[in-house]
């Protein structure tokens, strides 16, 4: 049964992997913050909307802040609905994203709808904003996006990103550069560029509960960027979280052990969304294992390798005849949902699991 | 009932143009502006192999637009030669209707019809020496997305340089039923003929860019 936060407690919802994640954070007296977005295979709508909706959160006044963290297909699919229907909003995107090399590679890709969903996504983004006439807020390393000062009684809430850093930012322009389509070359689909230099790390303080939202950011052998850079850095906001979203689905190049032992309580509550393309899957046994290792609390919104839905026999005979391989790209979807009362200390975390959502130490891989 | 010549023509039209679309997977505008001149090029061979079948001539059907620049002929082979059946020929040369009436086969008789299965919407993701990994979408949306490594070994060598990073492609498993009614199980992979990036279009993507970022204030 979906019944909405009460007014004094914290809820982090983590969908996933519709094909990508979302994440929404209700931070207390009716203000949520949506992180990216993917579509509910079932119902197709993005789960932030359909969620919302269910339990009557009002779109249009109640959603204050929008994050895209990065523009990869996987974390943006269905954002522009969402862009357009919580109107109030403020749309938060990595700095450096909305150069006019960007903007004009957006346009272009844009006009030839049904070629690039995730190109699309962004366009009807951009769209929204400009009828709506909200100036989008870029996110960096150290910078506060969204702020609740705490009258009548509110606990106050401070949002602030912990990445890009700076030289991230400068990789980023000179990668999107490459992207922008040259004159006589052939229309193509849009392959977005690895490795993804600029996802927006976000730190959520309301009252006395920290959160540490890891987005899809990996390790760098370059201290300027990367978890180092963060984990470095003496301008982060002080705290420890209790609560990890981790990143880039568990993969080892985005696991910093400073991390844990930095910014984290010890055995913090930590979820995360599977991921495959090809024959990769996320998270491995051997992450699993790692994570485990670092908290008995971990979570998963879906089992991250299923097998492939059937099809009829002469279909899969001529798959057969003609792939190396064939792995079903989305995996089943859940919905993992963790509530704490903003003033009760210690705080305790009340754990619900939807659809495919399971905890680690249940999974079997 | 004899029909009319310019109802003829339109039926026939319509019914050329499903088939073709049918079977191709073309969901697009800018592709299928391409190929519908290409549904002409059948009608173009029966006038000049058989001149004097009719008594509209080739002449009427240049009026007609029915003749295509040969030019243009060699985008579509593909089409004529995947989905349409030399059956066709045969039938046309043996039944040859008296002038001045335009002799048009029942659509079944003349037909390739193709009964898919499943239908995907593929994507190249990365390249490998024997095989290129890609996402593939159903079209029906019936089954979740899937990623699959293809071999190109399976590719025809026309569409073998086609292949890039990003490069589209439909794969369509089904049945292939001939004219004569026999059934063959069939896998068609077959690669998006893209134009390029005209210099307008960029141009006009850059003005729309430079619109929006003054109208969102971060010009």
């Amino acid at each position: 049964m979906l019944t909405p936060p009460l007014n004094e407690e914290v809820e982090i919802s983590i969908f996933g992997p519709g094909y990508g994640e979302c994440i929404l954070i209700h931070i207390g007296f009716n203000d949520w913050i949506i992180i990216d977005s993917c579509i509910n295979p079932s119902s197709k709508e993005p789960c932030a909307v359909e969620y919302l909706s269910n339990i009557g959160v009002p779109l249009d006044t109640d959603v204050k802040l929008i994050i895209a963290t990065h523009w990869h297909d996987d974390h943006i699919r269905g954002i522009g609905k969402i862009v357009s229907t919580c109107s109030n909003a403020t749309f938060v995107c990595s700095d450096g994203l909305l150069t006019k090399e960007f903007v004009t590679f957006i346009k272009a890709y844009g006009a030839r709808p049904g070629l690039t969903e995730g190109v699309n996504e962004f366009d009807i983004v951009l769209k929204s904003l400009e009828t709506s006439h909200r100036t989008p807020k870029y996110a960096s390393a150290e910078k506060a996006l969204w702020k609740r000062n705490g009258p009548n009684g509110k606990p106050p809430c401070c949002i602030t990103a912990l990445s890009p850093a700076d030289f991230a930012i400068h990789l980023s322009k000179i990668q999107l550069k490459e992207l922008f389509p040259q004159e006589n070359t052939t229309k193509r689909d849009v392959v977005a560029p690895q490795p993804n230099n600029v996802a927006v790390v976000i730190w959520i303080e309301v009252g006395d509960i920290y959160l540490l939202l890891g987005s899809d950011l990996e390790n760098s052998p370059d201290k300027r960027h990367g978890w180092a850079a963060i984990v470095d850095s003496n301008l982060r906001p002080e705290g420890i979280a209790s609560v990890f979203k981790i990143p880039h689905h568990g993969s080892k190049n985005a696991d910093l052990p400073e991390v844990w032992e930095k910014m984290l309580i010890k055995n913090p509550l930590a979820v995360m969304t599977p991921f495959s393309k090809g024959n990769v899957s996320l998270p491995t046994l051997e992450d699993i294992n790692r994570i485990k290792s670092q908290t008995s609390e971990g979570y998963i919104t879906a089992p991250p390798r299923v097998k492939r839905v059937k099809k009829p026999k002469i279909v899969e005979q001529f798959v057969k005849g003609a792939t190396k391989s064939i792995y079903q790209a989305n995996s089943f979807f859940g919905h993992a949902r963790f509530r704490a009362d903003l003033k009760s200390l210690p705080i305790d975390w009340k754990t619900e699991l939807f659809q495919s959502a399971t905890s680690l130490n249940s999974l079997k891989v | 009932m004899q029909l009319a010549k310019s109802e003829q023509y339109d039926q026939y039209d319509q019914e050329r143009l499903s088939i073709a679309s049918d079977n191709s997977n073309i969901n697009d505008p800018e592709e299928k502006e391409k190929i519908i001149p290409s549904l002409y090029m059948d009608r173009k061979w029966e006038v000049i192999t058989n001149p004097d079948v009719t008594s509209y001539g080739q002449v009427s059907f240049q009026d007609c637009k029915f003749i295509v620049p040969q030019g243009e002929a060699s985008v579509d082979n593909k089409i004529n030669s995947t989905y349409i059946d030399d059956d066709k020929f045969n039938l046309l040369q043996k039944e040859i209707p008296e002038s001045p009436v335009v002799w048009y086969p029942l659509k079944h008789q003349r037909t390739t019809m193709f009964t898919s299965f499943i239908k995907w919407r593929g994507v190249v993701l990365k390249i490998y020496k024997d095989c290129f990994l890609c996402r593939l979408v159903d079209q029906d949306g019936n089954s979740p997305d899937e990623e699959a490594e293809i071999l190109l070994s399976e590719i025809s060598d026309e569409d073998l340089q086609l292949i890039d990073i990003g490069a589209v492609f439909y794969w369509s498993i089904g049945y292939q039923t001939n004219p004569s009614g026999s059934r063959t199980r069939s896998s068609i992979i077959r690669f998006r003929r893209l134009p390029v990036w005209r210099s307008e279009e960029l141009s006009e993507a850059q003005k729309k860019a430079e619109k929006t970022l003054i109208a969102l204030g971060i010009a």
